[in-house]
């Protein structure tokens, strides 16, 4: 099979965009990570980069890699760390359902403790001493 | 010329004890005195009828426009709202979240347009036996006469409406007066097709997927609670209600009309209207428009508790004590039509949209209370 050979221009391109999206995430370092799946994010994103990575790796002999090639290796394993700790945070959020969460607190606080998965109970009603008639 | 209404006496009919019972109304003998008066009933020429019926659509209407008022110029503060029940409000209203029913108070001697009193748009009670109960006394005693009365016929339409096929209703289970009302709303949703599940708002769940739930840990799709919004605005479960808003009847939006604070507001936004009393936030504001008797009620009381009645800076009527340091409306005093040492109050029910019936409770005091007695009521040809 013939080894595909991009063109200097689309090599150019590549490295160019890959050099943007270091220049992006250098900005944001600091505790924010999760701009890699931000639609408004210009330019490549990581994920497209990386393949774009993988698919000319085979002609990298007619390629002299710029400064983003050279930065992106060794940082991917930090970006994807970064993003899979905001994922797990995501869905810990999520399954938690901060609402729940705080009733079921509020409950054991009051010394009525919720079964694991049940519905915490009693949050409405405790009014009613008298009737709502009017 | 004929009188446009009057009290009138009748024998009781043979065992009406148990007749009502089994209707249903089994607390028609509150405190040793009789809620349902079998004795005595109110007779209406069509035409005073019809100037009910009209008054409760005309003042239907001005609540709306002051709903949508409330909502664009934030007055929110008027009506004495917590601050975290706006959002909900706010979302209810623009929605247009679905209204079962409300019952206006009018007062009207016959002189003059009928005058609103307030709107119990939220939680109101006297239902079973205005739908019910003096439809069977007309059928027994008056089989030839008339009654502004499609209350049952309007629920069962309404709950047609609903787009859910199962409805819970919840009150507080204590109170025997809304567990009967809960369950007569019940029966009118089954004979729409719909399953009812009845329950206390105690036994109301939160799930961990963010849902109310009855106790056997179903969601509620919808609930009907006998209970008021502003007492949930104070409990644990409100803040959770977000996106679950919509399946509460009567909706959220109904706090700005269950309010006396909307009194002010309605006659703001008309003043001089035909149908309204002068209303203000304070006494002096209503003294300056000449006015010398005037009623305080609190913003939101219920049954006539703590609402006073004034003369010349005089009481001369008062309700059962109410909460104390609650906010004060001021409205104008009106005339009610009194008969054998009666004061009658006009209940005119609203269900969607519509006036489908008329329901008179009476007083000796000018203060309808909770042991006012019910009046049921006929029209004559």
């Amino acid at each position: 099979m013939t080894a595909s050979r991009p063109t200097p221009e689309a090599l150019k391109k590549v490295e160019d965009a890959l050099g943007r999206e270091q220049q992006l995430l250098a900005s944001q370092e600091k505790g924010v990570l999760g701009t890699a799946g931000n639609p408004s994010n210009p330019g490549l994103g990581f994920g497209s980069a990386l393949m774009m990575y993988w698919l000319i790796s085979g002609n990298r002999g007619s390629y002299r890699p710029g400064a983003g090639f050279q930065q992106a290796g060794p940082q991917a394993q930090v970006w994807q760390r970064g993003i899979d700790e905001q994922r797990r945070s995501v869905s810990a959020y999520a399954a938690a359902n901060p609402g729940y969460g705080r009733l079921v607190a509020q409950s054991n606080r009051s010394g009525t403790p919720v079964t694991a998965g049940q519905s915490v109970r009693g949050g409405f009603g405790a009014s009613g001493k008298s009737s709502s008639a009017t | 010329m004929r009188a446009k209404f009057r009290l009138q006496s009748r024998l009781p009919r043979p065992a009406w004890k148990a007749r009502v019972e089994a209707a249903g109304l089994i607390w028609h003998g509150a405190g040793g005195v009789p809620y349902w008066n079998e004795n005595q009933h109110l007779v209406l020429t069509l035409e005073a009828a019809e100037v009910l019926e009209d008054a409760a659509t005309a003042l239907h209407a001005l609540c709306l426009d002051a709903c949508e008022q409330i909502v664009r110029r934030e007055w929110w503060a008027r009506l004495a709202l917590p601050d975290a029940a706006i959002g909900l409000i706010q979302a209810s209203w623009l929605a247009r979240d679905v209204s079962l029913y409300g019952r206006f108070d009018l007062a009207w001697d016959g002189s003059g347009p009928p005058k609103l009193l307030e709107y119990n748009a939220d939680t109101p009670t006297s239902l079973l036996e205005a739908a019910v109960i003096q439809w069977h006394w007309l059928e027994d005693a008056y089989p030839e006469c008339d009654q502004l009365n499609s209350i049952h016929e309007a629920l069962v339409e309404r709950w047609r409406a609903v787009s859910e096929p199962s409805v819970h209703f919840a009150c507080a289970w204590d109170q025997l007066e809304d567990r009967q009302t809960i369950a007569y709303l019940a029966e009118t949703a089954e004979q729409a097709g719909k399953a009812v599940v009845l329950m206390d708002m105690q036994e109301i769940g939160f799930s961990p997927q963010g849902r109310f739930t009855d106790s056997d840990e179903q969601p509620i799709d919808k609930l009907f609670k006998l209970y008021p919004w502003e007492w949930m605005a104070h409990e644990p479960f409100f803040a959770e209600i977000g996106q679950e808003r919509h399946r509460f009847i009567e909706p959220a939006w109904k706090m700005m009309l269950s309010n006396k604070g909307l009194l002010p507001i309605l006659w703001e936004l008309n003043p001089g209207h035909p149908l309204l009393l002068p209303a203000a936030l304070s006494r002096d504001e209503l003294c300056a428009q000449g006015i010398s008797r005037w009623v305080e009620k609190p913003f939101f009381g219920r049954e006539g508790a703590g609402v006073v009645m004034l003369e010349n800076g005089h009481r001369v009527a008062e309700g059962a004590a109410g909460q104390p340091g609650e906010p004060l409306v001021y409205q104008q005093s009106a005339e009610l039509f009194s008969a054998e040492r009666n004061h009658f109050v006009w209940g005119l029910w609203m269900i969607g949209d519509s006036c489908r019936g008329l329901s008179v409770r009476g007083d000796p005091s000018p203060v309808t209370g909770n042991f006012s007695q019910f009046f049921p009521h006929r029209i004559e040809g």
